[in-house]
């Protein structure tokens, strides 16, 4: 059964900030990566690209900023 | 050239100090020009004491320590394991990107605008990066990282720091102390880097300048006998159980001892034989006697051909320049963050193999003894709270310190190269504190401040006995 964060409203920041390791997250530029790592610090997690416009960069982590995440899933 | 207002003629650093004498004017300890003179000329190039690698014993694990008036995050990092040291202070506009003392973290990410940095100090995201022209070719990134120390030393675990690139090797800048310190740093059966430490660490607020207490409880037998009167009548001095056994003489020397060369010195014992004196019971909680004597055994094996190195004993310590003192149970080390405003952090050590019992024998100890709640440190903060206010009045400040006790009587001792030896009761170590204080706030650069020779024999005072010259 998958499940999915809403990132929106007065909640989303809350949300966003305990997403789990694991959870799959699509990124403003159509980027889909996996959170390695959530630091809880309300800003950015670190998410390791599954997909990327640059093929280069699928494996590579990078930490996102919460704008970024338009969707989290898992 | 300390630009003062006042009709006092000569205003030269070098003119505060009164080395025939023996005096030091007040304006050194209570003058802000002097204070922000000492930021810059002293805590920006001299090691630092940071803290303990037991403080941060697992990946991602930080703490929040000082240089001078400046906050630092200590760190170790989660992919090498390395331990590493940067100013706690964004590379933006300057924000704390750590608010807190300790934890574990991935990285470090400002509250203002989210610049984020993770442990080797690397500036790894920024708010609002993606939105069009945002930071657009603007942001060197590899530029931007988190300010790192120049140079970090992991001796024995414990971890010292400097911003100056051409600071000596840390044990060049310990010299002969190098052994002292380690020596202070094994645990009590005589086992290299053997000690964790307590945490969280004691800290206590000084609201008086750090010289008064980093240059002077190092090595001032005098202060015991009369600060610390009540407490010892209390039987809540070093002794651990009052009315036990004690251990059989063993040959050793006590000496105020100050290297004018490198300033560092204190109130050491001198040991005259191989081994390692006998344990004598010391200890009110059951068990604890028998692992120490276990441990000294041990300890013994080991030195059994081998002399221990001079080092603070029975009520003495030595101090690390320009403001941690040393001894067998503790760290403590002196921040300064205003001319009359002074932290004192002082860490316990007991041996990270020890059982709990033992453990928490010396965790009681030091907070009867130490703690905020404790008997002794009470009695010191009578001194700490009262100098800097007593001395900085526009009549008190005109007054000069008193360091002139056993000038002209110490002696060098081979057993510590460079080091003069003096009478327990003296000023000596004081006197070579200010030796290095002066060096430092009169250097251009570390080339005017080491490798010590004779050109640069920062030795100040008056000549003692003959066996010394001064080169003042």
């Amino acid at each position: 059964m998958s499940t999915t964060y809403n990132l929106n409203g007065q909640d989303g920041i809350q949300v966003f900030n305990e997403l789990p390791e694991g959870v799959t997250v699509t990124l403003t530029d159509g980027s889909v990566g996996t959170i390695v790592h959530n630091p809880q610090n309300g800003g950015f997690i670190q998410v390791k690209y599954t997909s990327h416009p640059n093929a280069a960069q699928v494996g590579e982590e990078e930490f996102i900023f919460f704008n970024q995440v338009t969707k989290a899933e898992s | 050239m300390v630009n003062i207002i006042k009709a006092r003629g000569d205003w030269s650093i070098r003119s505060f100090i009164d080395m025939e004498k023996g005096t030091v004017s007040r304006e050194l300890y209570v003058n802000p020009e002097i204070f922000e003179m000492e930021m810059e000329q002293i805590f920006q190039r001299c090691w630092l004491f940071l803290g303990h690698e037991s403080q941060i014993p697992n990946p991602g694990d930080f703490v929040v320590t000082r240089m001078g008036t400046e906050e630092v995050i200590m760190v170790r990092d989660r992919k090498d394991n390395q331990i590493r040291a940067f100013l706690n202070s964004c590379a933006h506009r300057g924000m704390k990107v750590c608010r807190y003392d300790q934890g574990n973290t991935l990285v470090f990410t400002c509250p203002f605008h989210a610049w984020t940095y993770d442990a080797t100090g690397k500036l790894v995201g920024v708010g609002f990066g993606n939105y069009a022209n945002a930071y657009t070719d603007t942001l060197p990134r590899a530029e931007w990282g988190l300010t790192q120390v120049a140079q970090l030393k992991n001796f024995y675990g414990s971890i010292w720091a400097t911003w100056d690139k051409d600071a000596p090797s840390f044990e060049d800048y310990l010299g002969p102390f190098a052994e002292s310190l380690r020596h202070c740093l094994q645990s009590s059966d005589g086992e290299d880097g053997g000690l964790e430490f307590f945490t969280p660490f004691q800290r206590h607020r000084l609201p008086t300048n750090w010289k008064v207490p980093g240059f002077t409880s190092v090595t001032d037998l005098t202060h015991t006998s009369m600060t610390h009167r009540s407490s010892q009548a209390a039987g809540l001095h070093e002794d651990r159980g009052r009315g036990k056994s004690k251990g059989k003489p063993f040959p050793q020397e006590k000496y105020a001892i100050g290297d004018h060369n490198l300033g560092h010195g204190g109130m050491c014992t001198f040991y005259n034989q191989p081994g390692v004196p006998e344990y004598g019971n010391e200890w009110f909680e059951e068990g604890v006697d028998d692992y120490f004597l276990a441990q000294s055994d041990k300890k013994r094996a080991k030195y059994a051909t081998r002399v221990m190195p001079p080092h603070g004993w029975g009520g003495g310590h030595f101090a690390i320049w320009p403001a941690v003192m040393v001894d067998s149970w503790r760290l403590r080390y002196y921040h300064p963050h205003e001319t009359g405003m002074t932290e004192r952090w002082s860490l316990f050590g007991v041996d990270k193999n020890a059982p709990k019992n033992v453990k928490d024998a010396l965790r009681h100890y030091a907070e009867r003894f130490n703690g905020p709640i404790g008997f002794f440190e009470s009695d010191d903060m009578e001194n700490w709270n009262y100098v800097f206010p007593a001395s900085q009045g526009a009549r008190a400040r005109k007054n000069n310190y008193f360091y002139a006790n056993g000038l002209g009587h110490g002696k060098y001792d081979d057993r510590l190269p460079g080091v003069i030896v003096n009478g327990s009761y003296t000023e000596e170590a004081q006197r070579a504190r200010f030796s290095r204080w002066l060096a430092f706030m009169e250097a251009k650069s570390w080339a005017d401040l080491y490798p010590i020779n004779k050109n640069a024999d920062h030795f100040i005072w008056r000549a003692p006995d003959g066996s010394v010259s001064a080169s003042a």
